[in-house]
């Protein structure tokens, strides 16, 4: 049995002064790694593109311009600025003139390097920084209805009886009124001289060839009224031989010459009286007050605040959403419910972002109000 | 302190023919008195002047020629609850220290304090007075315990102030001087003992007067057994000085039971019971007990029932006490922990292994310390799941410090062992220590060494290579020693061995 | 470090610390628009408060190398390097958004995560393989010195065998110690028995046994061949040697644990190979990741 003495003494007490192998082992792993890391770092610096240091690739409309990092970063190794983004791209203001409008930098909302991901895709979360009172919004569920209340749009047109299968002329569908305009995302307008006039137009007399022209005012009207019939006379004097002659008005000696003027004006009084008559011709659709057709109002966007586009939902059949055979009258609103969007906006299927609908950079800003 | 600088005793030495003089060294050998002439002094007090501290450090012993002392406490008893903390360098260690005098203190509450000296101190007026006959610091002086009680002298006050080796000799030789001293105690100290014990407290003065002429004291070596468990019965002990171990054997080996001291007693038991001995007592260092016979003890229990009854409830609670020990003690192997020198040490550096992850820190934090020199080698012998790595463990008996010829190995006021700047490099410290503590460096080359201060000329002048031995000096002056403060496991440990290993 | 009931507060803090940082964090994640990310305000306090905690658990490398100087116990460094190492790992997530990155954050993140899986390790090592240790090598020294008790130990059985006594008095040859006490065994020779048998026996067996890389060959390597081989000598020598053969017994098989140690002690220090050079690249690539990041803002 060796004695503590016996086991200390045949350690040299100076052992600890030499790095054992382990040790040096770990000091050269150490140094090795080191210098390995700072050697990649280094290379990778020197000629690796946009190297080692980015999150991920460009997004996908970048790709052509992912090396060529002075395009967006003017200055080398210093943040994009907005005019490097506004030399090749051109947004709207975000709100109409005359409001403070927020100004942040388009890197704000727009994060490069995060992959192949679409840069207009904004995440609702930067809405919500201003419009906080949207941020009890965080599904499309929440969302407000649209605003479907009754209007007078001073234009009365029965959908249901123009959508009717025994329609005079045969049946009509949507798209033969609701054109789509090229290079737009609304229709155009529907017009009476396209749209109506082949059911719809109105002769001053039955043998009268020319229709009356829309859309020209009372006072003009007359006139053309008037210019109509002297041509019509002109044309045809049998047409002005009245069963009843004009020298035949009271007051008037028989036989004397007729008096073509009031004769005229007789006339020309009597066809916009048919004209006007409540529930046929003009007024069939028109309104009229004290001064003349009251013009329709019929918005070309029903969404001022957002933007629907018909063409992205063509795949889509209108009754759909509209249910216009439905519509008899002129003031029911046939904008769909929020919940026919919601069918394919929800997660997991359409987007539901913001700014899907309501994009920050609109057309027209002066539509938001 | 007896040491000045140099290592000598403080005080008037004294020729052959004054001690043979003094009539306490009648009958001692001459040739023996005449080669330990240095280890003994005569030295004057004036009136006030304080002879020895309480708390200090020592490794002698005082007898009284001619006046009075008074012995005290300075340290109120009343300040037992760490208020009277020790300032300064070693305020640690010092307080560790005191901690347990103030534990042993609190044991004695209800009467008397315990000193090495004659008498006892009571607790309520802690004073007492020593004349021309006395002998104190024994204990300080045979096992290097602190002073117990400081000790002033009262009017001009002659002293003889020695080391061991004169104790021993006038002990073994002087014819008068056992007696004396035995006398001296079962007059004075007898009664305050035994009734300090709160058991005794009934005795009457009659009885004790009747026993001191019949119980004697009887001295016993480190390790000595004083009684085998399975053994007949036949005394009561009462512990004088020293530490006595109590264990019993179990089927995993020897089982500590528990340490007594001075002031306590032992071997009631066995007369209560069977008379046969419930367990081994062992003196661990020099211990002297006072020896009631059977008769005696029959008569005291005969005339005090109140004292049996006590008696024999104590005994039922330990034999409970015992048995539940024994049950939950994994068995400590007492005969490593002897043969190994662990109750030696008072501060001994462990590494529990369980912890360790031998990561080697604890040396290099030694090594760093002490000029890049380690002073600690992991690597000795274990002791349960510790190991004892070698380091200085602060012996009661500092085997080191025997025959130093410059005396340059030495406790300074604390209980590490230094060794000083003057250290000629003779290697006999390291060849004394039992432990492989010490160890000789070169200083050659201007590795600076703890010699740096500069003791110029011991390298060159024996034409040998300059060294010095070295030892681990506890980091005195921290609150830790750099090794246990830079374990990253908290696996080494310095610690009192009594302490930490027997109450485990 | 064993994990003991010291260890709860510092458990208890670092839950708190890292629950607290997961509230803050899901707060913060769910109200970004684009998601959590390391540029963003909360993304770079994360990010700071990773890299305090990762830099103060790289201090304990420094504060090993002064282990004498008083800044506080390396014991209570080494729980804050557990403990706030361990708090690294959430703020690490948190700070990247649960997200790699480019290739630099991808390499760093991998680092990191190699680590601190090592790290992971390391402590789960720590708390069983010491206790084997201590089971399994009664005769465990200081492995630094694995290779010079072995030649001592050698040099023992030589003694023995030459009949010399036991232990072994050599000439300085750690250079500075003396004082060394031999302890000669009773065993000592008396001219009588013939040591041939055993001389050869050192030379053919022990020897070769004892050499650096003898362990692997030997046959004294496998505790049963070992018994078989001692068996077979204690036939062939003198009855009165038998004594010697048990003592060379007891040294070789002191020998094979040496080995044990060897291989117990890389197990326990292996994984520092790993974990203390990649916390190396680590800090310096974090060191890089951070200074570009912030200079790009």
């Amino acid at each position: 049995m060796k004695s503590t003495k016996d086991l200390a003494q045949r350690i040299d007490p100076g052992y600890h002064r030499h790095r054992h192998p382990l040790r040096r082992l770990r000091l050269l792993f150490s140094v090795g790694l080191v210098a390995a890391s700072a050697a990649w770092v280094g290379l990778s610096f020197g000629f690796a593109g946009e190297g080692i240091y980015v999150r991920a690739g460009m997004s996908r409309a970048h790709g052509p311009i992912a090396d060529a990092c002075s395009r967006c970063h003017v200055d080398a190794f210093s943040p994009t600025v907005d005019a490097a983004c506004l030399s090749c791209h051109t947004v709207g203001p975000h709100v109409p003139a005359g409001k403070t409008p927020p100004d942040p930098e388009c890197g704000a909302c727009h994060a490069e390097h995060k992959g192949r991901t679409l840069l207009v895709e904004v995440a609702d979360g930067h809405c919500n920084a201003c419009h906080a009172s949207h941020r009890t919004i965080t599904t499309l569920e929440d969302h407000a209805q649209f605003p479907r209340e009754p209007r007078d749009q001073h234009l009365r047109f029965n959908h249901r009886a123009h959508l009717a299968e025994d329609l005079l002329q045969g049946p009509l569908q949507c798209g033969d009124c609701h054109r789509p305009r090229p290079a737009s995302p609304d229709f155009a307008p529907v017009r009476f001289d396209t749209h109506c006039a082949r059911c719809h137009a109105e002769r001053l007399h039955p043998e009268l060839k020319d229709a009356v022209p829309h859309g020209l005012g009372l006072p003009r009207l007359r006139e053309w009224a008037t210019a109509a019939l002297v041509r019509a006379f002109l044309e045809n004097p049998r047409l002005a031989e009245p069963r009843s002659r004009p020298n035949a008005a009271p007051g008037r000696s028989p036989g004397a010459p007729p008096d073509w003027t009031a004769m005229l004006l007789a006339k020309t009084d009597a066809a916009l009286d048919a004209l006007l008559t409540p529930g046929r011709g003009c007024l069939l659709c028109h309104d009229r007050d004290a001064e003349g057709i009251v013009p329709p109002q019929v918005p070309s966007n029903w969404m001022p605040r957002a933007s629907f586009d018909h063409k992205t939902h063509r795949a889509q059949a209108c009754e759909g959403c509209h249910r216009a055979e439905t519509v008899a009258d002129a003031q029911t609103v046939d904008l769909p419910g929020v919940q026919s969007c919601q069918a394919c906006h929800h997660d997991g299927g359409a987007p539901t972002a913001c700014a899907t609908c309501h994009p920050y950079h609109p057309r027209d800003a002066a539509a938001w109000r | 302190m007896p040491l000045d600088t140099e290592g000598r005793l403080e005080g008037e030495p004294l020729a052959l023919d004054q001690l043979r003089g003094i009539p306490v060294f009648e009958g001692c050998s001459e040739a023996l008195l005449k080669k330990n002439l240095g280890a003994v002094v005569r030295r004057r007090f004036r009136p006030g002047e304080i002879i020895c501290r309480e708390g200090e450090f020592g490794s002698t012993a005082f007898y009284i020629l001619e006046g009075e002392a008074e012995v005290f406490l300075r340290t109120p008893v009343a300040h037992l609850e760490g208020k009277a903390r020790v300032k300064g360098l070693f305020g640690g260690i010092t307080s560790f220290l005191q901690s347990l005098v103030r534990r042993e203190e609190t044991r004695a509450r209800k009467g008397t304090i315990p000193i090495d000296a004659p008498v006892d101190l009571s607790l309520d007026r802690p004073e007492a007075t020593l004349s021309a006959g006395d002998l104190f610091g024994e204990m300080t002086c045979m096992s290097f315990y602190p002073r117990s009680a400081t000790v002033r002298a009262r009017g001009e006050v002659t002293v003889l102030e020695m080391l061991r080796n004169i104790l021993d000799l006038l002990k073994r030789g002087s014819k008068g001087f056992k007696e004396q001293l035995d006398r001296a105690y079962k007059e004075r100290a007898l009664a305050t003992h035994l009734k300090a014990m709160p058991l005794f407290e009934g005795l009457t003065d009659d009885f004790i007067d009747g026993l001191r002429e019949r119980v004697s004291l009887v001295p016993y070596e480190p390790g000595k057994v004083i009684c085998k468990q399975g053994d007949h019965a036949d005394r009561l002990y009462l512990i004088r000085i020293g530490f006595v171990k109590v264990s019993q054997e179990s089927p995993g080996g020897e089982v500590i039971l528990k340490y007594l001291h001075r002031g306590d007693y032992f071997g009631e038991m066995g007369l209560l019971g069977a008379g046969k001995r419930t367990a081994t007592c062992t003196a661990l260092d020099h211990v002297e007990l006072v020896e009631i016979g059977q008769e005696d003890f029959a008569r005291m229990m005969a005339e005090f029932p109140a004292i049996r009854k006590g008696l024999e409830e104590t005994a039922r609670v330990h034999t409970a006490e015992n048995a539940k020990r024994l049950e939950q003690l994994a068995s400590v192997s007492v005969d490593d922990f002897l043969e190994q020198g662990l109750m030696q040490a008072q501060s001994l550096l462990l590494i529990d292994l369980d912890r360790c992850t031998r990561c080697d820190e604890c040396v290099r934090a030694c090594a760093a310390t002490h000029d890049g020199v380690t002073r600690l080698i992991r690597d000795g012998l274990r002791f349960d799941r510790y190991l004892v790595p070698t380091s200085c463990r602060s012996c009661h008996d500092p085997l080191c410090m025997v025959g130093c010829p410059v005396g340059s190995i030495r406790r300074r006021d604390s209980l590490e062992i230094v060794i000083e700047d003057w250290c000629i490099g003779c290697g006999l410290c390291a060849r004394n220590c039992p432990y492989g503590n010490i160890n000789m460096h070169g200083i050659g080359g201007g590795a600076g060494e703890e010699g740096a201060a500069g003791k110029e000329g011991q390298a060159e002048k024996g034409g040998k290579p300059a060294q010095k031995a070295i030892t681990c000096d506890l980091c005195a002056g921290w609150k830790e020693p750099t090794c246990v403060y830079a374990c990253p496991h908290e696996a080494a440990l310095r610690v009192d061995p009594k302490e930490f290993l027997i109450r485990r | 470090m064993l994990l003991d009931r010291s260890h709860r507060p510092w458990a208890i803090l670092t839950a708190l610390l890292a629950g607290v940082s997961f509230l803050l964090y899901a707060v913060y994640a769910s109200r970004a628009p684009d998601g959590p990310r390391g540029g963003s305000a909360p993304g770079l306090a994360f990010g700071i408060a990773a890299s305090v905690c990762i830099g103060f658990a790289a201090l304990l490398g420094a504060r090993k190398r002064r282990p004498h100087y008083r800044l506080g116990r390396v014991a209570t460094w080494l729980k804050g390097h557990l403990w706030l190492g361990a708090l690294s790992l959430p703020l690490v997530l948190f700070h990247a958004g649960f997200r790699f990155g480019g290739t630099l954050t991808s390499v760093l993140m991998g680092a990191f995560l190699a680590v601190y899986v090592t790290g992971v390790m390391g402590l789960v090592l720590q708390q069983f393989l010491p206790r084997v240790m201590t089971q399994s090598l009664p005769q465990e020294t200081v492995f630094e010195q694995l290779d010079h008790v072995r030649e001592e130990l050698l040099a023992e059985a030589e003694h023995m065998v030459k009949g010399e006594g036991g232990a072994v008095a050599r000439p300085k040859s750690a250079g500075r110690v003396q004082g060394r006490v031999v302890e000669s065994r009773a065993a000592a020779a008396e001219a009588g028995p013939d040591r041939n048998a055993l001389s050869l026996f050192l030379e053919r067996q022990l020897r070769p046994y004892f050499a650096k890389d003898g362990a692997r060959r030997s046959r004294l390597a496998d505790a049963s061949a070992r018994a078989a081989l001692f068996e077979e000598l204690r036939r062939t020598v003198d009855p009165a040697l038998h004594p010697v053969t048990r003592d060379l017994e007891a040294l070789a098989a002191q020998r094979d644990q040496i080995e044990m140690q060897r291989r117990l002690h890389l197990w326990l220090h292996g994984w520092l190979l790993v974990h203390v050079p990649l916390s190396y690249a680590m800090c310096f690539l974090g060191a890089v990741h951070a200074l570009m990041a912030l200079y790009y803002g």
